[in-house]
Order: C-alpha cells, then structure tokens, then sequence
C-alpha cells in the first residue's frame, strides 16, 4: 500500500492527533502528536489491511542545534581534547528531541515512517513495548543514552551504561566524563618519546637476532 | 527473591513425608565466559538446572560509535562499521555506504557494485564459517574449529590481497569502492577457493558436526522460536529464516546489484526436530555458505569493465540534508543505518539498527524454561556478535 | 659430558665410550649410571624462568575484535601451542598470562581488575590493540572508552595493530618471554627487512 494512503487510513483513526505528513524527500514520513503514539502502533499493529507485523527500528533522536537551512552548520558535539582532558561549552541546550519508528509489514510488504517531537523539559512519550516486544530495548536505550522517559515501559533501566552512570551521551550538550566510580575515562598526553635510545650494539659484539639476510630462494 | 516452589517427587498422597524446599539460584555468565562470544553477560534465576528468568546485560563493549558519527565525517566513519561485526566487516561496510549513497542519490559504477558483492559475500562465508565452529565448540566439539579457521585464512588472504588489511579492511567508500581488484589472478584464486569449498568442504563440515549424534541431540528441538515470536521480536538474518520465514533483505528489499543474481534463500524445514530449533539455525547457515558461493561467481563469472569509483578519493562526501533509513542484509541478518543530514559533512544523527542486537531479545522469552546447558546452545544458535550489540 | 677425565672410576667400558655418539639408550644409560661426571651449572633462577616462560598459560579473555585475531594466532594456521601458550584457561585462577585484547571500557574496566586480581603470582599483561594501548580510535569521542589499560593494570608488552596480525601477537609473545628469562628485550628492525620494504610499490 502506498504511504499516502496508510496515512489518510491513520489519520481518519487519530483525528487530530495526526499533525502532518511529508511527502519531499527520499522518505516520506508522518508526524503524529506525542499522545497519540501509542494508539496510532496499535491500529496500524491491528488493522488487517495494514498489519504492521515488524518494527524495524526505534530511533532517538536529540533536535538541539539542528541547522533546518540544510547548509550544514548544525552544532558540534563536544570531545576530548589532544591532551585527554574534556572540553567544556557555555552554550544552553535548547531544541526539542524526537523519536522514529521504522514499520515494516512482512505480509504485505510496505513500509511506514513515523515521528514525533518532545518537548527537552518534559522528554515522556508512551511505549509501544506492548505492541512489538523488539521495542522494549530499544525504548530503554534510547533512555539510556538521550534520556527520553517511555512512560507504561515495565522495565526502563539504562540499557548499554552503568546505572550510576550520570547524563545522557547522545544530547548534544553531553560533557565527556573525565572519572567514572574511580575508573579514569579521560587520556593521558604522550608527554615523551615511548621508545628511548637503545645503545648501540658493541662492536664486533654479537648481532641481534635476525640481522642477516633470508637465504634467495 | 527467594520463591518457594513445592515439590514433592512423587509422594503426594503420604502425609509424613515434609516439603522439599527450594530457593532460586541467582548465577552471573559472563562477562568473561567461554561460551558467551565475547562480553554479553546473562543474569540468570535458575530452579536448579531450569531456568527460571534470563536477564541480559549488555554495554560491556559500549565503544560510542554513534556519538563518533556525529564528531567524524562520513568517510572517516567507514572505519568505525568495520569495528560493528568484525568477523562480517565488508558487510558493515556496505550496509553504511549504501546508506550514504541512497541519501546523496548517487549512482555507483556497475564494476564497483559487482566488486562489492563478491567481498560482501566472500566476508559472509567467513562469518557463517566463525559461527560454525565456535558453536560447535559450544557444544563441545573442539575439531570442527580448526578446520573452518583453516578455510577463513584462506579468505582473509584473498581479501588482503584486494583490500590491504588482514581482519578489518575500511574498503568501500560512498562512490565506489577504495582499490581495483589486483591483476595477480584474484579473480581465478577466489573462484578456485570457492569451488573447493562447495565441493569438498562443506562435506567436511557435515561429516564432522552436522550430522553427528551427540550435536543433533543437542541441538534439535532445542530453542525453538516460533514465527510469531520472531516477528515481534523483529529477529532477522538465519535467525528468521531458521524459523520458516522466507525473508531475505537481498531478494525482498534489493539493494546493490543482488537483483540479477540468482540464488535461493534457505530456510528452516524442521528435519531434526522441530521448525525453528538451534539445528535449523546452524543449518541455514551451512546452506546459505553455498549459496554465497553461487552469488560470488555469477558476479565475477559478469564482472562488467569500468571505473571503480564515482567520486575522487581525496574528495570530502557532502550528504544533501533529508533523513532515510536503509536496510541491508549482513551475515547477522538486517542491518539499518537511520541517518539524519543537515547538508554537511558530518551526520547529525545516525542510528544504527544492528540484527544481533534485536536477535539477542528473544532468549529473554525463549529461554524461559530451558536447562542452563541449552541455554548454551540457544545463545550459539543466535550468533551475536558484541562489537554491534553494543556499539 | 665431559669425556676428559683421566682415570675413569671403576666400572667404566672405555670401548663402550665409542659406541655412546651413535646410541641414545646407551647415552641416556650412561648419563643414569655415572652421575659422578655429568652436571650441569645453573642458577635457581634460571632453571625457574626456564620453566616459567616455556608453559605460559593465558586466561580466556576476548573483549572485542582482537580476540578474533587472539583465537586465529591459537588456531589451525598459526598455532601458538608452539611457544607454549596455548592452554587458554577459562578461569584467572589457573592464568598467568592476560592478553587484553580489545576495548576496555568503563563498565569491563572494573571487571578487568578483577580478573586480574584473581590470578596468582607471577602474572604478566599483553595490551593487544591500539584501543588496549591507548584508545585507539575511540580516544576523541569515547566517553565510555578506557584510553588505555595502563591505567589501570600494569603491562608487560605492547602489541601495536588494529589489530594486530597473529605473526605481530606471536613476536610479542616472544618478547615477552625474553623478559621472562631475563634478557633485555631489544628489537631493532633488521636491515634486509627495511631494504625490502622499500622496494614495495605502495598504491597511489
């Protein structure tokens, strides 16, 4: 089926709660109100004549500094400097995070987009764990490293860093740690020559191992 | 949590005999495990010798690749997919330049398409060869480890030759790909090796574990996952396939030139067991080793003339602003790039679906119930590789 | 042995004596029945380090891509049973050698130092991998990554590569066990290999 047309089907469904769709572009995508999100999984999860039977993947997504000119002058990301030390920024974070979600339906072979847009102070979007169970990992990544908050999730902890781990990497304004529970996540310079001179053989000494020539085959 | 579970063994109906009771055991596998493939630890609530609760935990090789996709560029980035699954790197490779070129909407050389499929696939043999042995080591067979290592040596020296790096390459760029095929005779050589292996290898591997007894009762009816669960699960690749699903991102989603090639895509058919077992897996994988063999020599068998890249090497990639996601198929099954472009020369954001990560979730239900012993094999079966678990 | 002797203790066949460069069971005979002439000079030490880095056992502990290369430099074509150490063990107890092979991060580092805890005296350490040795890739924008395993147990050797080729682990190992015995480890690139590297035609 033709994404327009699964998208007017979801739309007669959610009413207001679909905002848009973008047609431009390589690939079309929906935006629906934050909401609605759950509601709209699960009619396109249940309808028969669109049976999205696979979630094919549940990006995060952090909006901050995005340069919507398209000329490529979004916001660094902040680093490690050559000496190892982290650097720092004054810079506030602003701009809204998101969420995809990649649909695919085996049995009748199309594919679906959707998006929505949080607000960065209230970051909580409902969870489709229970619609696809392949969500729930992803959902508590997404947590883990962007720090959105799946309300309904049975099980939201950090998924690939420590709980004690503080922040949330993939936001734009993430400052890298230098020390984390004692162990030391910052570099060290190379202050001097790893390999200092070695003395020279003595003459008439004996050569070092495997200083003559192979023998020509 | 301690659960008190009643049991009784048989003497229900005698009065004097007290209540047995038992106490869940809580066991840690891994990180450092010999049958874990790597860093992946398993939280374990076992009855016993059942299973009562499997909880992985993963970030044990948490290494930062999609924040480093926002810091390098996207030819630097190259690198960083050959460290996903690097024991199928040319597969990584491809999956992320076929999304950075369906982005740009640039059109690759027909010679650089076939070159990429033959060292995808070449890359593909040696992953599935990987998985052979060290299941088979999992299930203690130590033999069949040595023998398929003998047969990856031999690809990775013919991807040496093409490539210049022994393990993990960094080939392919947006464009094309970085070499032309040497003019040593690489192409005869690969022919030569994959007609060896269809023909005498494969036999090899069937002798020493496929068929053998003692693997067949550890593996048939063991870990079954059924259609609906890996659906939902969104498991791909063997995993998918081993279960009766005839999917296969190459035939069903064509990208590269794999729709002119000729192949079948092998599934599970329950010969030992039941549809969709740790036998069924492992199977497809021996399979579809022929079939990448079929694949690579219809692309060398019609290897067009042509130049072997479209854009200059030294040349920075700029990516038009607009945001796609691109499946691919690799060893492990489907792997997606969701990349964002502002229109520079970095992503602003890129996402990475890998299979083994999605494939992981099911032991979370599948191995409910299982001795810790199948549980071994379950794990094996599924193939992960860590390095694109956790990224 | 020593042959020299002048007047040989009693018992002694002096025809037999030619015969004992051809025959190995009358040698080995002989060395048994006249332990008055056969001995050798040795320290303690160096019958220990002899013994040590001959049966150097390394503790199964693959953290990433290295570890691939770690099982091929075992496996069929490379075999480093050859140099002794291809017991791996699965259990640090029984360990005397970790070769770190991979990434350390922040959530393994604290295991890491563990495991190497946990084995006994004396241990050595092998940093395999530009990430073991310093971060490799990872340094700029790895928030998660340990750039470096020096920082937190100390190493032997370092394996340069990413990753290194198994002929680069096994030359490691060797150098490894010329610390073991006692030696200064030197390695100095032979001429003939500099002469020969030269004349490669590096592709443009």
């Amino acid at each position: 089926m033709e994404q327009k047309a699964i998208y007017d089907l979801l739309a007669g469904k959610l009413g207001e709660g679909a905002v848009a769709f973008h047609e431009d572009g390589i690939e079309p995508w929906a935006e629906i109100a934050v909401g609605a999100v759950a509601e709209a999984c699960g009619f396109l999860r249940g309808e028969p004549s669109l049976d999205f039977d696979q979630l094919m993947c549940l990006s995060g997504i952090d909006w901050d500094g995005f340069d919507e000119a398209g000329k490529g002058k979004s916001v660094g990301i902040l680093g490690y400097t050559d000496e190892g030390s982290p650097e720092t920024s004054d810079r506030q974070a602003e701009g809204d995070l998101g969420v995809a979600y990649h649909l695919y339906s085996h049995a009748l072979d199309h594919k679906f987009t959707l998006r929505i847009r949080l607000p960065r102070d209230r970051a909580e979007a409902p969870t489709v764990s229970g619609v696809w169970a392949t969500a729930s990992w992803h959902e508590r990544e997404a947590w883990d490293l962007l720090g959105i908050r799946f309300t309904g999730h049975p099980d939201l902890r950090r998924m690939l860093l420590d709980d004690k781990w503080v922040g949330h990497p993939l936001r734009k304004d993430y400052v890298m740690p230098d020390r984390w529970e004692g162990v030391p996540m910052d570099g060290k310079p190379y202050s001097a020559n790893p390999f200092p001179a070695t003395e020279e053989p003595p003459a008439g000494g004996p050569k070092p191992d495997g200083d003559t020539p192979p023998a020509e085959a | 949590m301690a659960m008190d579970t009643k049991k009784t063994n048989g003497w229900a109906d005698q009065d004097d005999v007290p209540e047995i009771k038992s106490e869940l055991l809580e066991l840690n596998m891994g990180p450092q495990h010999p049958a874990t493939h790597g860093v992946l630890r398993l939280l374990l609530k076992t009855d016993g010798e059942i299973v009562y609760q499997v909880t992985p935990v993963l970030g044990y090789l948490h290494r930062c690749a999609e924040k480093i996709a926002e810091g390098v560029n996207y030819k630097q980035w190259v690198v960083y997919t050959d460290r996903f699954d690097y024991l199928a790197p040319m597969c990584c490779n491809h999956a992320y330049v076929t999304a950075v070129e369906k982005l740009m909407q640039q059109e690759v050389p027909e010679r650089a398409e076939h070159i990429r499929v033959a060292v995808a696939e070449l890359s593909r043999i040696a992953s599935h060869l990987i998985a052979l042995a060290t299941f088979g080591l999992d299930m203690g067979a130590w033999t069949p480890l040595l023998y398929c290592f003998r047969e990856r040596e031999e690809i990775l020296n013919l991807l040496e030759r093409i490539s210049g790096g022994r393990m993990l390459y960094n080939y392919m760029v947006p464009g094309g790909v970085r070499y032309d095929i040497p003019e040593d005779g690489w192409v005869k050589d690969v022919l030569s090796f994959i007609t060896m292996l269809e023909t005498k290898k494969i036999k090899d591997y069937n002798q020493l574990l496929t068929y053998n007894k003692i693997f067949i009762e550890r593996t048939a009816d063991v870990g079954v996952i059924s259609k609906e669960d890996a659906f939902s699960y969104a498991c791909t690749g063997p995993v998918l396939r081993g279960s009766g699903v005839k999917f296969d991102c190459r035939r069903n989603d064509p990208y590269s030139v794999y729709s002119k090639f000729d192949f079948e895509i092998p599934v599970g058919l329950g010969e030992m067991g039941t549809v969709g077992d740790c036998w069924d897996r492992y199977m497809v994988r021996v399979r579809e080793i022929e079939q990448s063999c079929r694949i690579i020599r219809q692309a060398l068998d019609t290897l067009p003339e042509g130049p072997y890249q479209a854009i200059e090497l030294h040349k920075p990639v700029k990516v038009p602003a607009g945001a796609a996601y691109t499946r691919t198929e690799s060893a492990k099954g489907e792997i997606g790039h969701y990349i964002i472009s502002d229109g520079g020369q970095t992503a602003f954001r890129n996402k990475v679906r890998s299979p083994s990560f999605c494939n992981l979730q099911v032991v979370e239900k599948v191995g409910v119930g299982q001795m810790v012993s199948d549980l071994v094999a379950l794990v094996g079966s599924l193939d992960i590789v860590l390095g694109e678990i956790d990224r | 042995m020593s042959s020299d002797s002048k007047t040989p203790p009693s018992g002694y066949d002096v025809q037999r004596e030619h015969m004992l460069d051809f025959k190995v069971d009358q040698q080995l005979a002989e060395v048994v029945e006249s332990d008055a002439k056969n001995f050798i000079l040795t320290t303690v030490d160096e019958v220990f380090n002899w013994a040590k880095l001959s049966s150097i056992w390394p503790v199964t502990f693959g953290l990433a891509c290295c570890a691939i290369e770690m099982m091929a430099t075992s496996a069929t074509r490379y075999d480093m049973d050859r140099f002794g150490a291809g017991a791996f063990r699965a259990t640090p107890r029984q360990a005397d050698l970790m070769i770190v092979s991979g990434t350390v991060t922040g959530k393994m580092a604290q295991r890491l130092k563990l495991i190497y805890d946990q084995m006994p005296e004396p241990k050595w350490v092998i940093a395999m991998g530009s990430c073991a040795i310093g971060g490799g890739p990872y340094f700029k924008y790895g928030y998660h990554v340990v750039k470096g395993v020096d920082l937190l147990v100390p190493v032997d050797v370092y394996v340069p590569g990413c990753p290194p080729r198994p002929e680069v682990l096994i030359d490691g190992l060797m150098r490894l066990q010329d610390k073991i015995r006692g030696r200064k480890g030197r390695f100095i690139t032979p001429k003939w290999v500099t002469d020969y590297a030269k004349k490669i035609p590096y592709r443009k």
